[in-house]
């Protein structure tokens, strides 16, 4: 993030601007199918977010869509079970997805990257295993249709908007926290962290909690908005979105994965002449030429080229 | 209850699958022994080595077991391929870059592959199809015995290269030491080639047996992918005997676990056996049994 000092500097108007513009945009008799993806959009910038926070750690995960998915299914489950409040059961999915989280990190913390990336996507594919087998309760691979959250899409288009503000600055002071300082710490070099005096495994833990809360709220309100809730939720497809988003928006910032899930979802839509196979394709292409040409991603040429903005 | 049988047949099945999972151990070894990087998309060369196989043997009517040196030979010029265009621009850059490129190699390899073969499972026919050897109780299918021997020479093969050629010993010296065997003269860009190509190969001979013993469709990598990950820790960096006897290992514990547990927990525990080796030894490739 770039140093701003004053509190009315030209990003905190640049954000101020964003939210009144975004929050005027279902006033215009717009396409409701353009408010779909915005929501869509504020769905993945709270799920991306999430990823991007873990691997603003050092912690690369590629099985997220676990915490997506156990959030989806824990509130929705407790919902249609026991009739709780929706938004009741949005902060236990969430923090159900936090423990599980937890849980998780416990076994990972102390891997390296490769190993971690491994281990994470091992328990997607156990989380997506385990919600199967329990097809009593979770109807296992055909899933169950999920109650609304609100009435309808406007209403949804302001509750993720809210929510996007929300995990927005949320990361943001994480970040700017001393708990950020002794993450980016581990992150560039972990034996000088612990030499002076963080408890890496400590904070590393803290990431993964932190992160799959985050991922939990985005896995309820996916599996509300959505409508219904099957394991197609752990795919894979789920689990790299996020870091295709983060890595092309910008790794390790806040604004990454903002700019990254509107560029992927948008180049996903204006894609939609060629099939979904060909789409995956230009996907994959994009996020290796990402890697090599940009790899500080897409918010470092906004940097380079837009310096009045900061 | 057990069946004798059935569990007999397990393990057979345990022992050929574990072949597989060798050849993908050793080509991933030997790339991460030599670069220092792990390719996440290693599965994918599994996946179009097997297709390679595939497109031989149906296109032009190649025996299906000869049609694997064919394989390997087109699966290496990829790999080399890919080994310049991307994992060469990335060396020394932060390790998550690899994780990154390799998934995007996974996407692109992946659905190219739905593109030109349908996702619709394929099948290799070798001539020994429904043959098979009986012994006693159980009978093997021939398939199996063969490409158990078509690893072993394999194997061989690959001992041989890494132990007495002079290409195998400077990717040797370079594993060791980067930058001691590039003060020898041993041009590392050639070495780390060589070795992403090998790796490639062998890859697409473990997909072209997978192929002719199971079947093909377009995600069959990813999974062999990790499993053979899984084995390089457990058995040890740079080390392709704890490569073979962990590979063997690997398959017999899944198929057994599978056996007991019921086929939709196959890719869980597989999981769940890779996640306890980490557990007990975190530090991985990197641990004391260099």
């Amino acid at each position: 993030m770039p140093e701003g000092k004053s509190p009315l500097s030209s990003r905190v108007l640049l954000a101020l601007i964003s939210i009144v513009f975004v929050a005027t945009i279902p006033w215009f008799q717009i396409n409701p199918y353009i408010i779909h993806i915005i929501i869509l959009m504020g769905i993945y910038i709270i799920y991306s977010s999430s990823w991007n926070l873990l691997a603003f750690s050092g912690q690369a995960s590629l099985g997220h869509s676990a915490f997506l998915g156990l959030g989806g299914y824990f509130s929705t489950l407790l919902v249609i079970n026991f009739g709780i409040n929706p938004w009741l059961g949005l902060v236990a999915g969430a923090s159900f997805a936090a423990v599980m989280g937890t849980l998780i990190g416990l076994t990972c913390v102390r891997l390296r990257e490769w190993f971690l990336a491994m281990v994470t996507f091992g328990f997607a594919i156990i989380a997506e295993t385990i919600i199967a087998a329990l097809d009593w309760i979770t109807q296992g691979t055909t899933g169950y249709a999920t109650p609304s959250l609100v009435s309808g899409r406007f209403q949804y288009y302001y509750v993720v908007m809210g929510l996007v503000i929300i995990t927005i600055l949320a990361v943001h002071f994480i970040i700017r926290s001393k708990v950020g300082l002794a993450l980016s710490a581990i992150r560039e070099n972990e034996l000088e962290a612990e030499s002076s005096g963080i408890n890496a495994v400590k904070y590393r833990l803290l990431a993964f909690t932190l992160s799959a809360f985050i991922a939990g709220v985005a896995g309820v309100i996916l599996a509300h908005y959505i409508g219904y809730i099957s394991n197609e939720i752990f795919s894979f497809h789920h689990s790299f979105m996020p870091l295709i988003m983060s890595v092309t928006g910008g790794l390790n910032t806040v604004g990454g994965p903002i700019i990254g899930s509107i560029i992927i979802l948008t180049i996903w839509e204006a894609l939609k002449v060629i099939n979904p196979i060909q789409r995956m394709i230009v996907i994959g292409l994009f996020l290796v030429l990402i890697v090599i040409f940009m790899p500080r991603g897409v918010i470092s040429l906004i940097k380079r080229y837009f310096r009045f903005a900061w | 209850m057990i069946d004798t049988v059935t569990l007999a047949l397990t393990l057979l099945w345990g022992i050929a699958i574990g072949c597989i999972y060798i050849l993908m151990a050793a080509g991933l070894n030997l790339i991460f022994g030599v670069m220092k990087i792990v390719n996440f998309a290693h599965g994918q060369f599994l996946m179009l080595g097997a297709y390679m196989c595939y497109w031989a043997w149906f296109l032009l009517g190649i025996n299906p077991y000869a049609a694997v040196l064919l394989s390997m030979a087109v699966v290496t010029v990829v790999g080399v391929a890919v080994e310049r265009l991307c994992f060469s621009r990335i060396l020394g850059t932060s390790k998550l870059n690899e994780i990154f490129i390799s998934l995007g190699l996974i996407y692109i390899f992946d659905y190219s592959a739905v593109l030109f073969w349908t996702d619709k499972p394929k099948s290799i026919v070798t001539p020994f199809e429904y043959s098979v050897l009986s012994l006693g109780i159980v009978s093997i299918s021939y398939d199996w015995l063969i490409s158990i021997a078509v690893v072993s020479v394999i194997l061989v093969g690959l001992f041989v290269l890494l132990e007495k050629t002079k290409i195998g010993r400077a990717m040797r010296a370079t594993s060791q030491d980067r930058v001691a065997a590039m003060l020898m003269g041993i041009n590392v860009d050639k070495v780390y080639v060589t070795s992403f190509g090998v790796g490639s190969a062998l890859a697409a001979a473990a997909g072209s047996l997978f192929g002719i013993i199971f079947s093909l469709d377009p995600y069959m990598g990813s999974l062999p992918a990790v499993k053979a990950f899984a084995i390089i820790i457990l058995g040890g960096l740079g080390s392709i005997s704890g490569a073979i006897v962990g590979g063997l290992l690997y398959g017999l514990a899944e198929n057994t676990a599978t056996f007991f547990l019921g086929g939709i927990w196959r890719h869980a525990v597989a999981f769940a056996l890779l996640i306890a080796v980490l557990v007990i030894r975190p530090t991985g490739l990197f641990g004391e049994g260099k």
